[in-house]
């Protein structure tokens, strides 16, 4: 196609296939016809020679017979009729000619035979008949006809039709198709002036009539649908915007408090000041604690424990081993001097660990007084949670409206919460965002947000919001707050992890819970009543510990660390209570209790049983290496997923494994471990 | 030409474009039987014309007949000049015995024959009654009829012995 051809208006262009296609079609046509008619005007023209010839040559057998000149003349004249017959002739079969009409040439006289059939002679055809009676040559007929004379005047009657026709179906088509194009160009034209009624005025709320039902109309269908799009990106895009900017805005009022608080905290000079008189501190410390360990070693204690076993030995005779024995003999003084020795050594050691309490408290304090600096002094306001809920709703109405987005609320009466309300708003906010880009993600029917008050105890209500979105798969459960965890295309991974962080510096905390992907999920954000100042001050005290490692000697050692020491105590203290007269003072010591699994299966079993019963564990020592089954990680994302409160102790001997490079573990480091949170 | 050649020519070709009916031939190879009564100038002249041809595809026989009862078994008969007198005994003979009779006499046609030579222009021609050809159930092709001249035409104008003079001329 060349270029200007394709410049031209469909309009054009569609005028132009019609008439070429008449105008071929029609010389085609004609040309054929015209072909066929000379075709049949040729054969024709012989064919009316012959046939004339035969009827001429029929009626002069008698005339030749009779060689009747004036009667063969009379019969040639008939051939006047014929108006292409321009002369003819009668010759006898010794090659006389009986009569001749017109300008005919006579073959010469010798041939008495000329030959039959037809035979071009200048412009004109000529026939040769044999005329015969009875199977008996009487003579000859010789016919001659202007062919040329006739076929032209012929070819230009042809040609005038053939002109007239073409000019007539031209017309004909060109009027025709003015009526006819309509119909293929009115939808078009109809489409292209709405698309630049919308380039002109950005007006995409303009939709094309649907005229046919054809490829235009679909067409047509196709372009209104995707205007649909637009329209429906454009109104988002225009909302996205709006939100985007008050993102903005609270970024940039977090930013000035960030600022602010990063202020107040003394900068990092402090912090830098505070660690390094830790550090001192934790120096005296280590000191105290050699000394200490030194002293213990070289205690002769055990050689008390002898002196005390021999006694018990001479139970009978004691007093003639008392008297008489050499070794008898010298106990008494050795005992007088051991317990002044032992004595001194208690005095030393209760020196050392006095300057050690003393350290450690020092260190108290200055991580106290950092603390006091660090703390983000947020606004607290005494706030109705349906009020939290409703601003943070009121944030999202927008998006959930544009989403079809059903919201429910089931709300429980709860006594108003002393919040920072910019945290909660951060949370809830997110949370409903999060549930939004679910629901948006999945082809279900119905998009319902359910969002519910729960007094949860006397400490803390909860708000659950359960969405009927994509849900969340059983391995990603553990990981939905990890920081950079994400499973949408557009997710950084930022929003429920920043929710979460956020929940716990409250006090509270954020847990997630699905049936599976595309089951929906729902996330349980518990707040506590009060500000959360102390808030383990009133928590029953749950001491129970599993210690979960392959390796039974290790089991030994933590029972030894955790239980043995207090057991001990208390009967020598009864004991001593009875030898001395001494009145018994109760120590007030913390007791656990330690369960053992030496297998990650095993931990899971009991962590599921003693959550179902009510009666869950405070605290996991997890080994890393536990040898055939799961390791350490595996076993605690197993642990978690039963109890997301069981606090978790990572041990390992080996450095193969380090959380920095082990991104597997840190992953699943949802939220920081604080055993000595964990057991009090 | 002389004109007995050309009347045996014409009595040749007179039977081609006649035909008689089948009853005519008693058998399938009966012959053609060409009579001549009276004096005969043309039979000699007829078998040079004829010659071994076959006449409606039986061989021809040319006689020249002295009894009246030998009249009807020809197909054709011609009376010469000299029985002018006669005719309408001899005519009567052959009544509706589908002879073809071919004369040379004013008033042939008169008297019930068929064919009769007259001269026209010192040219031998011929007349046809067609009442007489019909009578004797004998087909005769138009286009013989197209070469025969008019009976309305008056011929006794020309007397017998100008013919003559003419063919002489020739």
């Amino acid at each position: 196609m060349s270029t200007r051809l394709r410049s031209f208006p469909i309009q054009r262009k569609l005028r132009l296939v019609i008439l070429l296609t008449c105008t071929v079609g029609l010389c085609v046509a004609s040309s054929a016809l015209f072909a066929l008619q000379f075709y049949f005007f040729q054969r024709d023209f012989k064919r009316d020679l012959v046939a004339v010839g035969e009827i001429v040559a029929s009626n002069s057998t008698a005339v030749l017979k009779f060689s009747d000149d004036q009667a063969a003349r009379e019969n040639l004249a008939s051939l006047r009729a014929k108006p292409h017959i321009t002369g003819s002739a009668l010759v006898l079969k010794d090659g006389s000619v009986l009569a001749s009409v017109g300008r005919v040439t006579i073959p010469g006289a010798g041939d008495s035979n000329p030959p039959l059939g037809f035979h071009n002679q200048g412009d004109d055809v000529v026939y040769v008949q044999p005329i015969l009676l009875d199977g008996e040559r009487l003579g000859t007929l010789i016919l001659h006809a202007d062919y040329s004379r006739q076929a032209n005047k012929l070819h230009r009657l042809y040609a005038s039709i053939l002109v007239a026709v073409l000019s007539i179906s031209f017309l004909v088509a060109v009027l025709v198709s003015w009526k006819l194009e309509r119909v293929i160009l009115d939808p078009i034209q109809n489409l292209a002036e709405t698309a630049q009624r919308i380039m002109a005025n950005h007006d995409y709320s303009a939709r094309a009539t649907k005229v046919v039902d054809d490829e235009v109309g679909t067409f047509t269908d196709s372009f209104n649908s995707m205007l649909d799009q637009i329209q429906t990106r454009d109104t988002a895009l225009l909302h996205e915007i709006a939100e985007r900017k008050r993102a903005e805005e609270e970024l940039q009022r977090a930013q000035q408090q960030l600022i602010d608080a990063s202020r107040q905290a003394g900068m990092a000079e402090v912090a830098t000041g505070v660690l390094h008189n830790v550090g001192n501190v934790l120096n005296s410390v280590n000191v105290s604690a050699t000394l200490i360990a030194e002293r213990l070693g070289q205690s002769r204690t055990a050689n008390l424990a002898r002196a005390a076993a021999m006694l018990r030995d001479k139970n009978g005779q004691l007093a003639e081993f008392l008297a008489n024995d050499p070794k008898g003999q010298l106990l008494p003084a050795y005992l007088a001097d051991l317990s002044q020795h032992l004595e001194n050594e208690r005095l030393e050691a209760r020196a050392e660990i006095d300057l050690l309490t003393r350290n450690i408290e020092h260190i108290k304090d200055i991580v106290a007084m950092q603390q006091t600096y660090a703390r983000v002094s947020g606004l607290t306001e005494v706030l109705p949670v349906e009020s939290l809920i409703e601003d943070a709703l009121q944030l999202n109405m927008d998006s959930f409206t544009r989403h079809r987005i059903t919201v429910v609320r089931e709300y429980d009466s709860v006594p108003p919460v002393t919040v920072d309300k910019h945290k909660v708003l951060q949370i809830l906010v997110n949370l409903l965002r999060n549930s939004k880009n679910a629901m948006d993600d999945t082809e279900a029917k119905e998009k319902r947000l359910t969002l519910k008050i729960r007094r949860q105890n006397n400490q803390s209500v909860a708000i659950i919001v359960t969405d009927t979105g994509v849900g969340i798969a059983p391995e990603n459960l553990t990981r939905i707050f990890s920081h950079g965890f994400t499973t949408r295309k557009e997710g950084h991974g930022f929003g429920l992890h920043s929710a979460a962080v956020a929940a716990q510096q409250m006090g509270g905390r954020l847990l997630a819970n699905s049936d599976g992907p595309g089951r929906g999920a729902t996330f349980t954000f518990e707040l506590p009543l009060a500000a959360p100042l102390s808030p383990a001050l009133n928590l029953p005290l749950n001491n129970r510990i599993l210690l979960v490692d392959d390796n039974p000697a290790i089991h030994e050692d933590f029972r030894k660390i955790l239980l043995g020491t207090g057991k001990v105590s208390t009967q020598l203290d009864a004991m001593e209570s009875v030898l001395f007269d001494k009145p018994h003072i109760p120590v007030n010591v913390t007791t656990f209790e330690l369960e053992s699994a030496y297998q990650g299966k095993e931990a899971l079993e009991k962590v599921t049983k003693a959550a179902r019963e009510g009666n869950p564990y405070a605290l996991a020592f997890i080994d890393v290496r536990m040898p055939p089954g799961w390791d350490g990680v595996e076993t605690i994302e197993h642990l978690w997923r039963v109890d997301p409160a069981l606090q978790v102790v990572v041990c390992t001997a080996y450095s193969d494994y380090s959380w920095g490079e082990d991104d597997r573990a840190a992953r699943r480091q949802r939220q920081p471990r604080d055993p000595e949170k964990a057991v009090r | 030409m002389r004109e007995f050649q050309k009347k045996a020519e014409f009595i040749n070709s007179f039977t081609r474009f006649v035909d008689w009916p089948a009853r005519k031939f008693l058998q399938p190879d009966s012959p053609f039987v060409i009579g001549v009564y009276g004096t005969d100038n043309i039979s000699a002249l007829l078998q040079e014309s004829i010659q071994d041809r076959q006449i409606k595809g039986r061989p021809a026989v040319i006689k020249h007949l002295l009894n009246k009862e030998e009249l009807r078994a020809c197909h054709v008969l011609f009376i010469s000049r000299s029985e002018r007198d006669r005719l309408g005994p001899i005519l009567g003979e052959v009544r509706r015995e589908n002879v073809l009779t071919v004369g040379e006499c004013d008033g042939f046609l008169g008297k019930g024959g068929i064919i009769n030579f007259v001269n026209v222009g010192g040219q031998v021609r011929f007349q046809i009654s067609t009442d007489a050809a019909v009578r004797e159930k004998l087909t005769v092709s138009s286009k013989l009829l197209q070469l025969a001249v008019p009976l309305t035409q008056n011929l006794s104008v020309v007397p017998a012995n100008a013919i003559k003079l003419s063919d002489g001329q020739r």
